[in-house]
């Protein structure tokens, strides 16, 4: 059972992102902004914080792959920055002091450097022509505004729970 | 950080860099997808299904709640379109016999319009929403292929992107997409035929290109289906006549089209496949 505990919350934080996207009401805000719930990534960091590098990398890295087989059918865009935004995070942690509310701001920052990444990518392959201004007040703020409110909500929690698989493990 | 970028790993970085753009490029060719990514597909698409079932259960419950609020106004207007639609369905009716003696006066049994509807749930849908794209719940198994036609009762709302054995991928037609033709003909007296190239996402309208310049086309008319670009059956409506202008080089004209179908608000679709191929098909193994 402890062994299936961290899979579990990654899959179910994987799955919200897609479920929350589809329940969320369609009226003129959504069609207008750009709401977009990176719950995976944060789960992603707060695992690179508190459960540790390695592991952190490999969820992201099969994740990625999924999320990039299942939805955008671009392969190896998130393969590639959900291991590597793992990667920086847990860096950053060894420079940084290890605080609920600076992995908070680390997760967030992650996100605005993943959707950076990705409007780069979609620019680049010529997918979108959202001019840059456009990107940022009708995405990337929204975004940023919805996962703070996810954070504020349920960051908590998740720590926890990341913290208490962590000493389980340890005991064993 | 003096170690942050020793050699082994700022290699690794490169090769991944590399293995990112050959990806990138694969999969932005024009393809079917491999035997691997269906079954990612498959297998994530039947978690989604999972979960997905009571969340919206619960999403349904707050809509209902919703709902309850205009029945009585909503109610007073349907008891009066009831009546026309009575009137409209005995017509429809005898059309349809007249139609179906006409064309056995004329030996022609296979029409483009006929088509099969297979019905699909949406399971779930691209949370980046870059492209606006929905899975639903059926796939190869069930009949689908790609470049089909999805409807909802109002109207088109796009194709079928890929298709894996249990699940497939719609794009909407709000998709930018220079690919996405539809071959489609402005209703009237006298059918007028375009492509349906593109999407006005500052409109919310879709481009009905390539028609003669001197079509006279009036706000309000019907846009279809023509059934003449290969897979889609005819008459599947798309939207009305918003505004017709001048094309950018002035020798052909351009209509916005508001589309009928609400192309966010999808719960369940109709994924069309065209009879005549069906038959066609069936000749083909006969043979």
């Amino acid at each position: 059972m402890k062994k299936w505990a961290l899979p579990f919350l990654a899959v179910v934080c994987f799955v919200s992102e897609s479920i929350f996207v589809d329940v969320w009401p369609k009226n003129h805000v959504y069609i207008d902004y750009f709401f977009v719930p990176r719950f995976f990534l944060i789960f992603i960091v707060f695992a690179a914080i508190y459960i540790g590098q390695t592991r952190a990398m490999v969820y992201g890295l099969i994740f990625g792959v999924l999320y990039d087989c299942t939805y955008t059918e671009l392969l190896g865009v998130y393969s590639f920055s959900f291991p590597f935004i793992a990667y920086i995070a847990a860096k950053a942690m060894k420079v940084l002091h290890q605080h609920w509310l600076i992995a908070c701001f680390l997760s967030l920052f992650s996100i605005a450097v993943l959707e950076l990444y990705v409007y780069g990518i979609q620019l680049l392959i010529g997918r979108t022509n959202m001019p840059f201004q456009m990107f940022c007040l009708q995405r990337l703020s929204p975004t940023l505004l919805l996962n703070v409110v996810f954070l504020v909500l349920l960051s908590y929690p998740l720590k926890q729970q990341l913290v208490k698989i962590k000493r389980l493990e340890q005991e064993d | 950080m003096p170690q942050f970028f020793l050699n082994k790993r700022l290699i690794l970085l490169l090769v991944s860099i590399i293995i990112l753009v050959a990806l990138i490029g694969f999969s932005l060719k024009d393809r079917e997808l491999t035997w691997p990514e269906q079954f990612l597909k498959d297998t994530t698409g039947f978690v989604q299904l999972i979960f997905h079932k009571p969340a919206q259960l619960v999403a349904g419950f707050f809509e209902n709640v919703n709902d309850i609020r205009n029945t009585y106004k909503e109610n007073k207007l349907l008891k009066a379109r009831l009546e026309e639609y009575v009137a409209l369905e005995t017509q429809v009716q005898a059309l349809k016999k007249e139609n179906e003696r006409l064309r056995a006066l004329l030996n022609k049994k296979e029409s483009l319009r006929d088509f099969i509807p297979i019905q699909a749930t949406v399971i779930g849908r691209n949370p980046d929403r870059w492209q606006e794209t929905i899975i639903v719940n059926r796939g190869e198994q069930h009949g689908v292929k790609k470049d089909m036609a999805v409807i909802t009762p109002e109207g088109l709302v796009g194709k079928v992107q890929h298709a894996s054995q249990f699940t497939s991928t719609v794009q909407l037609l709000s998709a930018l997409d220079q690919k996405n033709r539809i071959s489609a003909y402005v209703q009237g007296n006298e059918n007028i035929f375009g492509l349906i190239e593109g999407y006005d996402e500052k409109r919310r309208a879709l481009l009905l290109k390539r028609i003669p310049f001197d079509a006279k086309i009036e706000k309000k008319q019907k846009v279809l289906t023509s059934g003449l670009g290969g897979v889609f059956p005819k008459d599947l409506p798309i939207g009305e006549v918003m505004e017709v202008v001048p094309d950018q080089y002035g020798l052909t004209k351009m209509v916005y089209v508001k589309p009928l179908a609400n192309f966010y608000d999808i719960d369940d679709v109709i994924i069309v496949k065209r009879k005549i191929d069906e038959t066609l098909e069936e000749r083909e193994e006969a043979k």
